[in-house]
Protein backbone atom coordinates (compact mmCIF):
# COMPACT_ATOMS: atom_id res chain seq x y z
CA UNK A 1 0.00 0.00 0.00
CA UNK A 2 1.28 3.34 -1.07
CA UNK A 3 1.45 6.12 1.79
CA UNK A 4 3.05 9.67 2.68
CA UNK A 5 4.77 8.54 5.92
CA UNK A 6 8.25 9.52 5.19
CA UNK A 7 7.30 12.82 3.92
CA UNK A 8 4.88 13.70 7.06
CA UNK A 9 8.25 11.73 8.94
CA UNK A 10 10.82 14.17 7.22
CA UNK A 11 8.58 17.32 7.14
CA UNK A 12 8.43 16.71 10.98
CA UNK A 13 12.16 16.91 10.59
CA UNK A 14 12.16 12.88 12.83
CA UNK A 15 14.37 10.23 11.88
CA UNK A 16 12.99 6.60 11.58
CA UNK A 17 14.12 6.33 15.17
CA UNK A 18 12.66 9.19 16.46
CA UNK A 19 8.71 8.00 15.06
CA UNK A 20 9.25 4.73 15.89
CA UNK A 21 9.50 5.66 19.47
CA UNK A 22 6.74 8.33 19.65
CA UNK A 23 4.67 5.11 17.87
CA UNK A 24 5.95 2.41 20.25
CA UNK A 25 7.21 0.84 17.29
CA UNK A 26 10.71 -0.22 15.81
CA UNK A 27 12.62 1.71 13.32
CA UNK A 28 12.68 -1.15 11.02
CA UNK A 29 8.57 -1.04 11.49
CA UNK A 30 8.95 2.65 10.73
CA UNK A 31 11.19 1.45 7.70
CA UNK A 32 9.27 -0.95 6.26
CA UNK A 33 6.39 1.00 6.22
CA UNK A 34 7.98 3.54 4.37
CA UNK A 35 9.26 1.34 2.10
CA UNK A 36 5.57 -0.04 1.08
CA UNK A 37 7.01 -3.81 2.50
CA UNK A 38 4.64 -3.82 5.67
CA UNK A 39 1.34 -2.17 5.61
CA UNK A 40 0.78 -1.90 9.01
CA UNK A 41 -2.19 -3.02 10.87
CA UNK A 42 -5.29 -0.54 11.64
CA UNK A 43 -4.30 0.50 15.37
CA UNK A 44 -1.05 1.62 14.16
CA UNK A 45 -2.15 3.57 10.82
CA UNK A 46 -4.54 5.38 13.00
CA UNK A 47 -1.70 5.82 15.88
CA UNK A 48 0.36 7.10 12.70
CA UNK A 49 -2.63 9.22 11.38
CA UNK A 50 -3.28 10.72 14.60
CA UNK A 51 0.10 12.06 15.64
CA UNK A 52 0.50 13.58 12.31
CA UNK A 53 -2.67 15.22 12.50
CA UNK A 54 -4.41 13.66 9.89
CA UNK A 55 -6.57 10.79 8.53
CA UNK A 56 -5.55 7.78 7.31
CA UNK A 57 -6.90 7.86 4.15
CA UNK A 58 -4.83 11.11 3.62
CA UNK A 59 -1.96 8.96 4.10
CA UNK A 60 -2.15 5.37 2.81
CA UNK A 61 -3.38 5.01 -0.45
CA UNK A 62 -4.55 1.90 -2.25
CA UNK A 63 -2.44 0.52 -5.26
CA UNK A 64 -4.65 0.77 -8.62
CA UNK B 1 15.81 8.76 28.15
CA UNK B 2 12.22 9.38 27.60
CA UNK B 3 9.36 7.66 29.50
CA UNK B 4 8.32 5.92 26.45
CA UNK B 5 12.01 5.12 26.33
CA UNK B 6 11.83 3.72 29.65
CA UNK B 7 8.82 2.43 29.80
CA UNK B 8 10.09 0.04 26.28
CA UNK B 9 13.41 -0.52 28.89
CA UNK B 10 11.87 -1.92 32.05
CA UNK B 11 9.34 -4.07 30.32
CA UNK B 12 12.12 -5.73 28.48
CA UNK B 13 14.25 -6.08 31.50
CA UNK B 14 11.26 -7.85 33.59
CA UNK B 15 10.67 -10.25 30.02
CA UNK B 16 14.28 -10.95 29.44
CA UNK B 17 14.86 -12.31 33.11
CA UNK B 18 11.51 -14.27 32.59
CA UNK B 19 12.14 -15.38 29.90
CA UNK B 20 16.30 -16.74 31.36
CA UNK B 21 14.41 -17.84 34.17
CA UNK B 22 12.03 -20.17 32.59
CA UNK B 23 14.61 -21.58 29.91
CA UNK B 24 16.84 -22.42 32.72
CA UNK B 25 14.52 -24.40 34.26
CA UNK B 26 13.21 -26.13 31.46
CA UNK B 27 16.79 -27.02 30.32
CA UNK B 28 17.73 -27.98 33.79
CA UNK B 29 14.61 -30.30 34.65
CA UNK B 30 14.48 -31.67 31.07
CA UNK B 31 18.47 -33.07 31.48
CA UNK B 32 17.80 -33.75 34.86
CA UNK B 33 15.05 -36.34 33.84
CA UNK B 34 17.04 -37.57 30.85
CA UNK B 35 20.15 -38.12 33.16
CA UNK B 36 18.03 -40.29 35.56
CA UNK B 37 17.13 -42.08 32.87
CA UNK B 38 20.56 -43.48 32.55
CA UNK B 39 21.74 -40.62 29.34
CA UNK B 40 23.95 -38.62 30.91
CA UNK B 41 25.81 -37.77 27.65
CA UNK B 42 22.55 -36.58 26.58
CA UNK B 43 22.11 -34.79 29.60
CA UNK B 44 25.33 -32.88 29.03
CA UNK B 45 24.73 -32.29 25.69
CA UNK B 46 21.41 -30.46 26.50
CA UNK B 47 22.72 -28.04 29.12
CA UNK B 48 25.21 -27.05 26.44
CA UNK B 49 23.13 -26.36 24.19
CA UNK B 50 20.40 -24.79 26.50
CA UNK B 51 23.70 -23.17 27.81
CA UNK B 52 24.74 -21.56 24.75
CA UNK B 53 20.94 -20.93 23.50
CA UNK B 54 20.41 -18.93 26.80
CA UNK B 55 23.66 -17.21 26.66
CA UNK B 56 22.39 -15.98 23.00
CA UNK B 57 19.66 -14.68 24.91
CA UNK B 58 21.48 -12.86 27.63
CA UNK B 59 23.78 -11.49 24.94
CA UNK B 60 20.88 -10.54 22.57
CA UNK B 61 19.21 -8.81 25.97
CA UNK B 62 22.64 -6.84 27.03
CA UNK B 63 22.56 -5.46 22.98
CA UNK B 64 18.84 -4.51 23.76
CA UNK B 65 19.43 -2.43 26.53
CA UNK B 66 22.85 -0.68 25.72
CA UNK B 67 22.07 -0.08 22.13
CA UNK B 68 18.15 0.31 21.91
CA UNK B 69 18.46 -0.06 18.09
CA UNK B 70 19.26 -3.35 17.30
CA UNK B 71 18.08 -6.14 14.72
CA UNK B 72 14.64 -7.65 14.79
CA UNK B 73 16.36 -11.31 15.67
CA UNK B 74 17.69 -9.38 19.23
CA UNK B 75 14.37 -7.92 19.46
CA UNK B 76 12.50 -11.43 18.89
CA UNK B 77 15.41 -12.74 21.59
CA UNK B 78 15.46 -10.24 24.23
CA UNK B 79 11.60 -8.69 23.94
CA UNK B 80 9.70 -6.53 23.61
CA UNK B 81 8.43 -7.29 20.55
CA UNK B 82 5.95 -4.75 18.19
CA UNK B 83 3.36 -5.92 15.95
CA UNK B 84 5.85 -6.46 12.68
CA UNK B 85 8.40 -8.53 14.83
CA UNK B 86 5.20 -10.75 15.84
CA UNK B 87 3.94 -11.25 12.56
CA UNK B 88 7.35 -12.08 10.91
CA UNK B 89 7.89 -14.61 14.12
CA UNK B 90 4.02 -16.25 13.46
CA UNK B 91 4.89 -15.88 9.79
CA UNK B 92 8.07 -18.02 10.46
CA UNK B 93 6.84 -21.08 12.52
CA UNK B 94 3.59 -21.19 10.30
CA UNK B 95 6.25 -22.29 7.57
CA UNK B 96 8.48 -24.45 9.96
CA UNK B 97 4.93 -26.04 10.62
CA UNK B 98 4.56 -26.98 7.12
CA UNK B 99 8.00 -27.98 6.73
CA UNK B 100 7.88 -30.25 9.10
CA UNK B 101 4.75 -31.58 9.00
CA UNK B 102 5.86 -32.35 5.13
CA UNK B 103 8.70 -34.16 6.01
CA UNK B 104 6.65 -36.01 8.90
CA UNK B 105 4.62 -37.26 5.73
CA UNK B 106 7.56 -38.02 4.27
CA UNK B 107 8.90 -40.16 6.94
CA UNK B 108 5.60 -41.66 7.76
CA UNK B 109 5.32 -43.03 4.09
CA UNK B 110 9.46 -44.12 4.45
CA UNK B 111 8.33 -46.35 7.44
CA UNK B 112 5.72 -48.15 5.75
CA UNK B 113 8.07 -49.14 2.78
CA UNK B 114 10.05 -50.44 5.59
CA UNK B 115 13.08 -47.86 4.98
CA UNK B 116 14.66 -47.20 8.53
CA UNK B 117 13.07 -44.10 10.08
CA UNK B 118 14.96 -44.66 13.17
CA UNK B 119 16.85 -40.82 12.96
CA UNK B 120 13.70 -38.96 12.13
CA UNK B 121 12.89 -37.16 14.90
CA UNK B 122 15.95 -35.54 15.34
CA UNK B 123 16.60 -35.14 11.64
CA UNK B 124 13.04 -33.48 11.29
CA UNK B 125 14.10 -31.02 14.61
CA UNK B 126 17.01 -29.97 12.92
CA UNK B 127 15.43 -29.08 9.49
CA UNK B 128 12.76 -27.71 11.80
CA UNK B 129 15.33 -25.32 13.50
CA UNK B 130 17.11 -24.44 10.28
CA UNK B 131 13.99 -23.52 8.26
CA UNK B 132 12.76 -21.41 11.57
CA UNK B 133 15.87 -19.30 11.29
CA UNK B 134 15.99 -19.32 7.39
CA UNK B 135 12.29 -18.42 6.95
CA UNK B 136 12.75 -15.27 9.75
CA UNK B 137 15.76 -13.84 8.22
CA UNK B 138 14.46 -14.17 4.52
CA UNK B 139 10.89 -12.82 5.96
CA UNK B 140 13.04 -9.77 8.06
CA UNK B 141 14.51 -9.10 4.87
CA UNK B 142 11.63 -8.79 2.50
CA UNK B 143 9.19 -7.12 4.71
Amino acid sequence: MKNDVRTLREAAGLSQAALGVALEVSRQTINAIETEKYDPSLPLALRIARYFHTQIEEIFHVND
Amino acid sequence: MSTTDERIAKHGARSLFWRITAATAVVAALATLVAQSGNVAMALGMLTGGGVAILAIAIAGRRYRRRGDVSTGTRVLAGPVDERDRLLVSRSWAITGLVVVGGLVVALLADGMGADVKEAPTVLLWIGLATLVASFLVLDRKS
